[in-house]
């Protein structure tokens, strides 16, 4: 495809992948308002609480589910995932082949690039190195990016033609050593809900792109631009847009999570007797550490440090706790996080961002002392 | 062509003849020709031929293991004899040699898949997983359609509790045709355990309809069938798969819970009631069946219908504190608050550490109409038990609001709500303490406290 074209082809869309992406995003937000902690008859959303967390693993059952299509039931007699593309040695596994192989475990946080509050846990993935399945299969010269596809099929908005959900990342990416095709979950094989048997987990980006129910790795060269991804709209999703006076552009596409920190106590609207708590919640920072993290218990005027339990790392969130004296009144105690670059959480949202993702502002929680 | 044991003496030399006595000392090859020993591990004669092997090891001084092995592994394909000569290599720990020798005959055998089992096992023992992983692979590559070997390795793993590399194996077994009944039993558990709950009732529907086959068995494929259909929200499914595990085999307790809970599932109280009153009629005493039983009937308000179940329960089971517990419930219940107290009693007999049974015991005895001495005595020793519970600081207070201690019911109050900042019924007695001591506005704060709480969650206590 020449370069005209594929500019043509944004711009032709830019109104539909925009509109889309406001839908997904809002839906997500409208459930997630109603349905703190319990499934939803759709299966396509499960909200997480940081409250359910002992310890830094979210339990399994717990995880928050954040899907675009119905969740795919796989017979693990027939799954296969293929490694193909521009390789010279594509590949076809089974399960057992994919047992079989060596494998890694990393604990690592699942943010959905849309989060606000619930769906963000975080889970200790055991899998089979991404980059060790593609090596295998011989990347061909020029090969620069790879398609994932899971088994989940639809329409990204109404009246579109069916695709199944898909992404591309940067084969460098795909490469790193901590990306995997993960499929255990907390010592568990996945829920059905969370990609059974198979899903990607990128570490340190956002859940868009760890694609669940996964079948197949395209690897992509310079000239193979899948046609699908494109006009099923998939491409203009989890993009940033900007308003630029009355333009709107993408301005790069969402990928690194950024840094952000959410309360596990109080819960929000909590009654609590005048006396000390220990205020607690999670911090993290995408593939960065979490430097620090401040507690505000006058809206904002006034900071102090919350203590980090344990050692921030990559990928994966801390436990952080403030001891607060709660006199009687009301309340709004807010929280923000630093990572270890100096890159503090937003006091608000970037009013010039027209997407719905990357919303890692300040989080607050109301409570009453009574 | 099966050699016999008896050619060791030309590895070892004459010291260890003591053991296989019938054969002089002659070069190895030219006497073991007619000799029957490692034939008869694959013979009528296995057993007693495997004991004399393990037995023969212990005389085998390790420099001369490797050759001894070797030759043995060569030349029988029991399988039992190589597992034991796999746990020899472990138990001496000469993983390394064991390799050396397995490599070399599988290089020289390449058609035998024995060896192939032989290495993966060497590596489990070895705990070297990665390893096992990779002969795995490659045993999978060379013999695809072996189902023999895939099932063997299955049934290995999965006794080593290497549950993932087991269902792998028996995947692969499947895949070629696996048709044993027990081992496709194992795999459909697998399968239910990994979550892959239409694969496991497929696996599992295989074992049901095997004509022949001994009912209990059947009965287990048809019971893991029924659960499985129950995860995935198919209770009629379920409860025709769990029925027939009962026809199948009638006296499995965790059939009839498992049709209860379908039931229920489906928002059939009164058909779990009846599964439950089957398998109680089938099996009188079954502690499961019983306390699944009467906490029904309780919750349908049959409580004397409860306390019958319980009393032949812990008649059964006299220590069965669940069971014991109960039946003090289901006394209250009936309005029997002197039964539930003496039951009460009988279960801090037999469990004193137990920290709620005295404040339940206090709690029974007050609704009793029992002296407040009695009360206040079982709860000390509550609070000696379990200082921090709220409960019996709560109790404590209302015994002495209805006292008239209206202080001391302050005091113990407060610590509740100390314990428990959302109590509240604590709340609301401290209020009626205040009151009763003329202090109205001290009174209302508590009163607007419990109001404030209780907003909009429609709890009070």
């Amino acid at each position: 495809m020449r370069a005209d074209e594929k500019s043509d082809r944004i711009s032709r869309r830019a109104w539909f992948g925009y509109a889309s992406a406001l839908l997904l995003t809002r839906s997500a937000q409208g459930q997630a308002q109603s349905t703190e902690g319990t499934p939803l008859e759709d299966d396509r959303v499960s909200l997480s609480s940081m409250a359910d967390v002992e310890g830094t693993l979210t339990p399994t059952d717990r995880f928050f589910v954040r899907s675009h299509h119905a969740q795919p039931r796989l017979s693990l007699k027939t799954w296969r995932l293929r490694v193909e593309g521009a390789v010279a040695n594509p590949l076809e596994l089974s399960f057992p082949d994919l047992v079989e192989t060596s494998t890694r475990s990393l604990e690592g946080l699942l943010e959905c690039a849309g989060n606000r509050t619930g769906l963000v846990s975080n889970g200790l993935w055991e899998g089979v190195p991404l980059s060790g399945l593609i090596r295998q299969a011989q990347p061909k010269e020029g090969a620069k990016r790879v398609l994932l596809q899971g088994a989940d099929k639809g329409s990204l908005v109404p009246d579109m033609p069916e695709s199944h959900y898909s992404r591309i990342l940067p084969l460098e990416k795909c490469l790193a050593p901590e990306t995997l095709v993960a499929f255990k979950l907390n010592g568990q094989f996945l829920p059905r809900r969370n990609g059974f048997p198979a899903r990607a987990f990128i570490p340190g980006w956002y859940g868009m792109d760890s694609v669940k129910w996964l079948t197949r790795v395209r690897v992509l060269d310079a000239f193979d631009w899948p046609t699908v991804y494109y006009s099923s709209g998939m491409d203009l999703l989890y993009q940033r847009y900007v308003k630029f006076g009355t333009q709107e552009q993408i301005t790069g596409r969402v990928a690194e999570i950024q840094v952000n920190s959410g309360f596990s106590f109080p819960p929000p609207g909590a009654n609590l007797a005048p006396g000390r708590y220990p205020v607690r919640g999670f911090a993290w920072a995408g593939p960065h550490r979490v430097e620090a993290v401040q507690v505000s218990a006058d809206r904002g005027n006034s900071w102090s440090p919350a203590r980090l339990e344990g050692e921030s790392r990559p990928f994966t969130w801390v436990r952080w706790n403030y001891d607060w004296t709660a006199p009687k009144g009301k309340h709004l105690l807010m929280a923000r996080a630093q990572d270890h670059r100096g890159r503090w959480q937003p006091i608000r949202r970037d009013t010039t961002r027209t997407d719905g993702y990357e919303l890692n502002w300040y989080p607050s929680v109301q409570c009453n002392v009574l | 062509m099966q050699r016999a044991l008896i050619l060791i003496p030309a590895v070892l030399g004459a010291g260890f003849l003591s053991l296989f006595s019938t054969a002089p000392f002659v070069p190895a090859r030219a006497a073991v020709q007619d000799a029957p020993l490692l034939s008869d591990l694959e013979g009528p004669q296995s057993r007693q031929a495997l004991a004399r092997l393990q037995q023969f090891f212990r005389t085998v001084p390790d420099a001369r293991v490797p050759a001894v092995l070797h030759e043995i592994l060569e030349e029988t394909t029991a399988a039992a004899a190589h597992t034991m000569i796999l746990e020899e290599y472990q138990r001496r720990k000469l993983h390394a040699q064991g390799r050396a020798t397995l490599e070399a005959l599988n290089k020289e055998h390449p058609a035998r898949a024995i060896y192939a089992i032989d290495l993966v096992q060497l590596a489990v023992l070895e705990g070297d997983l990665d390893r096992a992983k990779a002969d795995l692979r490659s045993a999978a590559a060379r013999f695809p359609n072996d189902t023999e070997l895939h099932a063997s390795l299955g049934r290995w793993l999965y006794g080593r509790q290497q549950t993932d590399l087991a269902l792998a194996e028996l995947l692969r077994a499947q895949r070629s045709g696996l048709n044993d009944p027990q081992t496709n039993l194992v795999l459909a558990s697998l399968l239910a355990r990994a979550g892959a709950l239409e694969d496991a009732i497929d696996t599992a529907a295989t074992v049901v309809f095997t004509p022949g086959l001994d009912p209990v068995i059947r009965g287990e494929a048809a019971a893991l069938a029924g659960k499985s259909h129950a995860i995935l929200r198919d209770e009629a499914k379920a409860v025709e798969f769990l029925e027939r595990a009962i026809q199948l085999s009638p006296q499995v307790e965790d059939y009839y819970l498992s049709m209860a809970s379908a039931y229920q599932q489906a928002d059939n109280p009164a058909a779990a009631v009846q599964a439950l009153k089957r398998g109680w009629d089938r099996l009188p005493g079954a502690p499961g069946i019983g306390q699944a039983l009467s906490r029904q009937l309780l919750a349908a308000g049959a409580a004397e219908e409860a306390v019958r179940v319980l009393a032949l329960l812990t008649s059964r089971h006299p220590d069965h504190g669940d069971a014991l517990r109960l039946l003090a419930q289901a006394h209250r219940s009936a309005g029997d608050a002197a039964k539930a107290s003496q039951t009460w009693r009988r279960l801090i007999r037999q469990q004193p550490r137990y920290p709620m049974a005295n404040i339940f015991l206090a709690q029974s005895l007050a609704e009793e109409g029992a002296p407040p001495g009695q009360v206040l005595a079982a709860l000390d020793r509550a609070e000696q038990i379990s200082p921090q519970d709220a409960d019996l600081y709560y109790l404590r207070g209302r015994i002495f609001n209805s006292l008239g201690r209206h202080q001391d019911a302050v005091a113990q109050l407060q610590r509740a709500i100390r314990l428990q900042p959302g109590f509240s019924g604590a709340y609301y007695q401290l209020g009626l303490a205040y009151q009763q001591l003329g202090q109205p506005e001290l009174a209302q704060e508590q009163f607007r406290r419990r109001s404030h709480l209780e907003e909009g969650t429609g709890r009070s206590r």
